[in-house]
């Protein structure tokens, strides 16, 4: 026998077996001089392999891939619902909070105050104002409150309401909405004409259902036609417990019967348009002085919202990766047992000159594919409860289009992945031990 | 007298021979409390084109012996040339590669992968030889062909007899074209018929020129061969053509 000697990086000399690169080039070269080439497989032969082992075995497909299935419908499914639930909140935030911009008078004694339905002519105008309004509260003491068609008398029973006063404007921009009668308008409000709505709690607790007969409420001695009852007003429910006049019939009843409480115009914007109009508000009220005029935004919400989808998808990551590491754990799991299964295979394939490099090709290309095939499956389930769930709750589903394509990927990776150590274990089967049995 | 010649930088010894095969001294001994010889040294030459049966009881290690042969396993003593080349040196890969090219395997469980069919069955070896999928198919065509099974090519395992299935397994084997054939008790699971079936076509085989080795533990099949060996308790002893 002739033992090859192989130097040591100059330093010594050693007998024995040559080193494992020298015995392959001695391995190689003798083959060669018998005219044997190397065994070898081609990628296409691998996959072809690979699609052929999947698809002929559905049952061990299907139980193999559950563990992807439910990982990537998991992920797919948490991050759509949260995503879906986060664009119906948000849009219900942007509707009601975050379009509301108010200006009040830094001034609340001066007179004339600059704050009147004049105001709103030139917010309306500006780009981006939904509706401007002029709201405010008339409080104070010494109010008499009678309904009746004739003076009260002294004596007769009094009821203490809350008192609103806003424009027709100012009705529109907080969503009054009547169950009888009808609102007032600019010209109701103009004239000076002394009509009233009555709030839905009020009228209840007035006894009044309707205004078919021409209610009068007394304030004071002032006489206020109930010409509708208002059932909801979202952006300012608590009109309801009380009376709501226009401004020109207030300065019938004000200073007199009660005093401005909190006059303000009320903004409704189109969504992210809030903080410009809060700018430009003060300016379009009283140009010349317009810092006498105070604008209250509501906080940007791009920010809140920033700060929100941030936790929320590092939260969903953590998710989605405690997800997949169960897919593949699973998998690993299912493969293993695969190949404990397929000894005979494994033995038969490297009896006929499968080298160890290609079982281990053979158990991660399938690894893979059946991943991927977890990786689509679990797509499609998760699109279905997103479906589901969003069409029971009345959301708008959304769903980044780049997690559909990237699913199968990940479950592919979670295949390659998850495959690695029983493809390790497969190519070390003994082919003698995995034929015996 | 051997010319001795190195081949490559480092020298696996390839030696000029007329033999296939060549076991010089070769030994097997399994490591245990108490070791298990389950081959003892042996020199045997297989010349090609010969029809070899290997003969005697379980356990006697016959199965080691055809191991060593088909290059699944490696003497623990001694040498095993196959044309020439010494493959106690080779590495693992050099010999996954020499027994995917020089022999074929036939077993006494056929070994059929349940979920091919008979002609994906047969083409099984090919795989590994980096070839063309039509050019494999045409091959293992051919082979089912010579086995008599041309019209069972789309057959999965499952529907096929026993014999079918052995002789799907041969076709398997001769398909990779390989010179020496070596065959597990390839009858052990057949009836009668199938079993003369079987022999015959092993027995036409050696006539073209395939070097087949037979292990059974048939007496009337072993006697029946040009050539063979008996072993017991891993000796092995060359029967005399007379005594047959």
């Amino acid at each position: 026998m002739i033992w090859p000697k192989i130097p040591r990086r100059g330093r010594s000399r050693r007998r024995g077996p040559p080193i494992r690169s020298e015995r392959r080039r001695a391995s190689a070269a003798a083959l060669a001089a018998i005219g044997v080439e190397r065994s070898r497989l081609t990628a296409a032969d691998a996959a072809r392999e690979a699609l052929v082992s999947v698809t002929r075995a559905p049952l061990r497909t299907v139980l193999t891939s559950v563990g992807t299935v439910l990982a990537v419908g998991t992920a797919i499914a948490t991050i759509g619902l949260s995503d879906s639930a986060a664009g119906a909140v948000s849009g219900t935030f942007d509707a009601l909070r975050a379009t509301i911009v108010t200006f009040s008078d830094n001034n609340r004694f001066r007179s004339p105050p600059d704050l009147t339905d004049e105001a709103e002519k030139p917010l309306d105008r500006l780009n981006g104002v939904v509706r401007a309004g002029l709201i405010w509260e008339l409080g104070g003491g010494g109010r008499l409150y009678q309904v009746g068609r004739t003076q009260p008398e002294p004596g007769q029973p009094q009821i203490g309401l809350p008192i609103a006063v806003a424009s027709a404007g100012g009705l529109a921009t907080i969503g009054a909405a009547v169950s009888a009668g009808r609102l007032y308008d600019v010209g109701l409000d103009h004239r000076g004409t002394q009509v009233a709505l009555l709030g839905a709690t009020a009228a209840h607790q007035l006894g009044i259902t309707g205004v078919g007969e021409s209610p009068v409420i007394f304030i004071g001695s002032v006489p206020f036609t109930v010409v509708g009852i208002v059932r909801r007003a979202p952006l300012d429910p608590g009109v309801l417990l009380g009376l709501i006049i226009p401004p020109g019939a207030a300065e019938v009843v004000a200073g007199k019967f009660g005093v401005d409480i909190g006059r303000q115009i009320v903004v409704r914007t189109v969504p992210g348009a809030a903080q410009l109009i809060g700018r430009q508000g003060p300016y379009a009220i009283d140009p010349l002085n317009p810092h006498a005029i105070a604008a209250s935004v509501p906080e940007d919400p791009s920010a809140l919202r920033q700060s929100v989808n941030s936790s929320l998808t590092s939260l969903l990551l953590a998710i989605a990766l405690i997800a997949l590491g169960v897919g593949v754990i699973a998998i690993a799991n299912t493969t293993l047992l695969s190949v404990l299964q397929r000894r005979a295979e494994i033995g038969l394939r490297r009896s006929v000159g499968a080298a160890p490099r290609h079982i281990a090709v053979m158990v991660v290309s399938e690894a893979v594919l059946t991943g991927a095939i977890g990786g689509l499956m679990g797509t499609s389930v998760g699109v279905l409860i997103i479906s589901a769930v969003c069409a029971s709750r009345g959301w708008a589903p959304v769903l980044d289009l780049r997690l559909l394509l990237a699913a199968p990927a990940v479950g592919a990776l979670a295949g390659l992945l998850a495959g690695l150590y029983p493809a390790w274990r497969a190519s070390r089967v003994s082919p003698i031990s995995a034929l015996q049995r | 007298m051997r010319a001795k010649t190195r081949v490559g930088p480092h020298a696996v010894e390839l030696v000029g021979s007329d033999w296939e095969m060549e076991l010089e001294q070769a030994a097997v001994t399994y490591p245990a409390a108490v070791p298990v010889r389950a081959l003892r040294p042996v020199s045997l030459r297989f010349a090609a084109a010969e029809m070899v049966a290997v003969a005697g009881r379980s356990g006697s290690g016959k199965s080691t012996l055809l191991n060593v042969l088909g290059l699944l396993d490696r003497p623990t003593q001694g040498r095993y040339f196959v044309r020439g080349v010494d493959t106690s040196m080779l590495s693992e890969s050099a010999l996954t590669s020499l027994r995917g090219r020089e022999f074929g395997f036939v077993f006494q469980s056929f070994h059929l992968l349940a979920d091919r069919t008979a002609a994906e069955n047969a083409e099984l070896g090919l795989l590994y030889r980096g070839m063309g999928a039509s050019e494999r198919r045409a091959k293992a065509c051919d082979a089912l062909e010579r086995v008599g099974l041309g019209h069972r090519l789309s057959a999965m395992p499952g529907t096929l007899s026993g014999g079918e299935q052995q002789r799907v397994a041969i076709a398997r084997a001769l398909a990779q074209r390989p010179r020496v054939l070596l065959c597990d008790e390839p009858t052990g699971n057949l009836d009668r018929r199938n079993s003369e079936l079987v022999t015959s076509l092993l027995r036409d085989l050696a006539a073209e020129g395939l070097t087949v080795i037979m292990v059974t533990h048939e007496l009337q099949i072993a006697a029946a061969m040009p050539r063979c060996l008996d072993i017991d308790d891993g000796v092995i002893t060359e029967r005399d053509p007379v005594s047959r």
